[in-house]
């Protein structure tokens, strides 16, 4: 069980130091904001406070110190500086690298430990805070107030007559009673005087406050600790949160609140009305004393909800925790059972007299495809969280360079495949240290060139289809097309004679072993990376696309939503059948034989008047047997280039659950796995690209 | 000319109250008798708050003796221009926006109720 808390912080952990991460440089950019100041300090805090439950003694420690610096910059004793947030970085490092090695059993490395702190302390007022070496296990800490769960309270205020004469304005306790939380306010107006005998200086008014705040009673008396003497107040905490029941009935309320007594409602309740009129009706209490009890009743019932809702945060109902792998499974699952229900319909589709059977058959067929899309659904996260991880990349490396260089993104809420957003990590990192490397000048050339000294990197993400585009765009000074061709040349990777359109240059990065860059640096120059990139992505079944002018580059990656389970284009050539990813699918075209000879046996059609490429598959996969009199070509988009893949029908649209290549196959080149058709027999899945690729290169 | 903190305009059936300016303790005094005097028209009464820049508790208290005055003299209250962010914000700040008038509002007719 133990076990499982201890899983259950270091997951914890992590999120909080992701989280951590970015507040720090949230922080950075606006030094002056003392609310991300705030949630740095509550994060270390939790850290902290949950390390030292859980055991975790020396990230307690080691956190104690930290937190102790910003408690003095929350207060305003010390000023956030780039110093402080690079040193901040630093000690989050270090935290998760305790918290790994921890994982591993390995010794973490004390000293640097204890140098961030040292330099954590030269930063305190003074030079040192005398809390003490970082080894003393930190004072298991007071039970923070954000810590505590919410309460409810009720608050009676009934200021003096004669408030307003001392200069106080009852509205701006409200407002700071409003800012401890979810607040609902009851003026009492009634004893108001008509004019004739008001005292228009006086205050009239008293107020019923409910207050759900989980900062304390404490916080609340802070609030009147100026006018304790000039008011009435009565503060009852009325409900802790730690019950779901239904919320007091009303005579309750107004008994407890003293408003009535318990003979009172009970004979009251003889009669059978809604209690609150009846209460009104009887003259015990006032409509408006009535109001007041009912908001209250409704103030908890809200603040209830909303805890359900919200399941109170990290240990509510409303979210859980749950391994991947066990996602996997039952996406696996699902892709099983949509091969089933495949295979089902088909059977119903040929005994189509059992009528009931086929009813059956589509209802099946319709919950499958909820299942499959919910449980896709689940796997679901948005890239954010990976776009905020290049936040630090840039920060690091751009000072690393000498260069200025502000990353922004957009479109963070975009949701893919937890799968493919693992496998996105690597390229991303690429592309954006190519950026950073090569793409942005540094200020002076910026500042040369009249571009601002800072250069921007502009991550975004967006839907498009069954597919997310993720752009990486700098303002940097734009890849160098005659560069890119002296090196292909150089490295025989074209002729030197070879004529190329300026985006078959910008293809050229991508070639093993590229690289421009005059100098190798610890960032990039090493010639792999761009190739890397391309092969992710490629194994993503994604494309890259390239734009590039003196303004700068943009590269797009075009990623397919998910890996599992694909929308495909099912073809026949011989007795095979294959599929291949509709996304990538332009049109299918008639192609005769006839149309063969008019061509003179040149692979090439036209279409719309234009000349498109075709590759006869039957020729290529060595099919035995003849072609039949009237092919088809489906006509493939892929990186702005139209090729067609000639097969001898196309059968139609098919939902294809994507099942590796055993590893013997994995070297077959023109396949990027395989599926299971209704009929049980299996299609392998084409691998457009390196179809593409192949033929180009075929003598 | 400076512009007049409450001018009465005597209308056929009705008696104009604008206010225009601050409804803060400072005024209240000087607002109070000027109600009164409206009220002493015995025709309806309308006061106009879109001039108000600024409200308070007072303010808020006015209003609300104004109306008992109203219920009392068996004349007419209307308020207008009450819907204004600012003014509304601070009533509904001050808990003053209800569903059910107080003791006094035996005519049903109070300044603060609303749907929501």
């Amino acid at each position: 069980m133990q076990d499982n808390f201890i899983q259950a912080f270091k997951d914890e952990a992590r999120e909080l130091l992701a989280d951590l991460e970015d507040a720090l440089l949230e922080m950075e950019e606006n030094p002056g904001d003392l609310g991300i100041v705030g949630r740095v300090f509550r994060t270390m805090h939790t850290i902290k406070g949950s390390g030292a439950m859980f055991g975790f003694d020396d990230i307690a420690a080691f956190t104690h110190n930290v937190e102790t610096v910003y408690d003095l910059v929350r207060n305003g004793e010390l000023a956030v500086s780039k110093e402080l947030v690079t040193l901040s970085l630093e000690a989050r490092d270090r935290i998760l690298a305790m918290l790994e090695a921890a994982e591993c059993g390995a010794e973490v490395d004390q000293g640097l430990n204890d140098r961030v702190i040292e330099r954590f302390r030269a930063l305190l007022p003074g030079g040192s805070a005398g809390a003490g070496s970082s080894h003393a296990p930190a004072a298991a800490p007071a039970p923070a107030p954000e810590a505590q769960e919410a309460v409810t309270y009720r608050i009676r205020f009934r200021p003096a007559p004669g408030i307003f004469s001392s200069g106080i304005n009852p509205l701006s306790l409200i407002a700071e009673m409003q800012e401890l939380g979810p607040c609902t306010v009851v003026a009492h107006a009634s004893s108001i005087e008509p004019l004739e005998s008001f005292e228009p200086e006086q205050c009239h008014l008293f107020w019923d406050i409910i207050l759900t705040t989980s900062a304390g009673e404490d916080a609340i008396k802070d609030v009147f600790i100026f006018v304790i003497d000039d008011c009435e107040i009565s503060i009852t905490a009325i409900d802790d949160g730690s019950r779901q029941d239904e919320y007091k009935k009303l005579g309750q309320i107004l008994i407890e609140r003293g408003d009535m007594t318990a003979q009172q409602m009970e004979a009251i309740l003889g009669r059978q009305k809604r209690f609150g009129e009846l209460a009104v009706e009887a003259g015990v209490v006032d409509a408006e004393t009535v109001t007041s009890a009912l908001l209250e009743q409704r103030h908890v019932k809200e603040v209830r909800q909303e805890r359900q809702s919200q399941g109170q945060g990290q240990d509510g109902a409303s979210s859980i925790r749950v391994a991947a792998e066990k996602l996997d499974v039952l996406v696996n699952l699902v892709g099983e059972l949509v091969t089933v229900q495949a295979r089902l319909s088909m059977v119903a589709q040929e005994l189509k007299k059992h009528a009931e059977l086929v009813s059956v058959a589509e209802e099946v067929e319709r919950l499958t495809n909820d299942l499959r899309d919910n449980a896709l659904d689940i796997r679901m996260l948005p890239i954010g969280a990976t776009f905020s991880k290049f936040k630090r990349l840039v920060r690091d490396l751009s000072s690393e360079l000498g260069k200025e260089i502000e990353l922004t993104t957009e479109g963070a809420e975009t949701e893919l495949d937890k799968t493919v957003i693992e496998k996105l990590n690597d390229p991303l990192v690429h592309v954006i240290r190519n950026s950073i490397d090569h793409g942005i000048e540094t200020p002076e050339a910026r500042a040369a060139k009249g571009k601002p000294r800072a250069g921007t990197i502009r991550l975004s993400a967006v839907h498009s289809g069954d597919s997310v585009l993720i752009t990486i765009k700098d303002d940097g000074a734009g890849l160098n097309a005659d560069a890119i061709r002296a090196k292909a040349v150089e490295h025989k990777i074209i002729q030197p004679t070879a004529e190329l359109t300026e985006k078959e240059i910008w293809n050229l990065i991508f070639a093993p072993g590229f690289s421009t860059a005059a100098k190798v640096t610890s960032v990039s120059g090493r010639g792999v990376g761009m190739d890397v990139v391309k092969q992710a992505i490629e194994g993503l079944r994604g494309t890259i696309d390239v734009k590039s002018s003196a303004e700068g580059t943009s590269i797009t990656l075009k990623i397919p939503l998910t890996l599992a389970i694909i929308e495909s284009l099912l073809v026949q050539i011989g007795k095979d059948r294959f599929v291949l990813p509709l996304s990538m699918v332009d049109e299918c075209i008639l192609h005769s034989k006839g149309d063969i000879d008019k061509n003179h046996g040149r692979e090439i059609l036209m279409v719309r008047e234009k000349l498109v490429p075709y590759v006869p598959l039957r020729r290529m996969f060595r099919i035995p047997g003849d072609a039949p009199d009237i092919q088809q070509v489906v006509i493939c988009q892929l990186e702005g280039k139209r090729v067609g893949l000639l097969v001898d029908w196309v059968i139609g649209e098919h939902q294809t659950v994507i099942k590796s290549l055993g590893r013997m196959y994995q070297q077959v080149e023109g396949m990027s796995g395989a599926t299971i058709l209704g009929d049980g027999s299996v299609a392998l899945i084409l691998d457009v690209p390196a179809i593409m690729q192949a033929a180009e290169h075929a003598p | 000319m400076a512009t007049q903190l409450l001018k009465i305009t005597k209308k056929k059936d009705v008696t104009l109250v604008a206010i225009n300016g601050a409804m803060t303790i400072g005024q209240a005094s000087e607002l109070k008798a000027g109600l009164l005097k409206a009220f002493e028209t015995g025709k309806p009464v309308e006061i106009q708050l879109a001039g108000v820049t600024e409200v308070d508790v007072t303010g808020l208290q006015l209003i609300c003796s104004a109306h008992r005055s109203s219920v009392e003299r068996g004349c007419v209250l209307t308020v207008s221009g009450a819907e204004a962010e600012d003014l509304s914000r601070v009533a509904q700040q001050a808990g003053m926006l209800r569903h059910v008038g107080c003791t006094h509002d035996v005519t049903n007719t109070c300044v603060w109720k609303t749907d929501d």
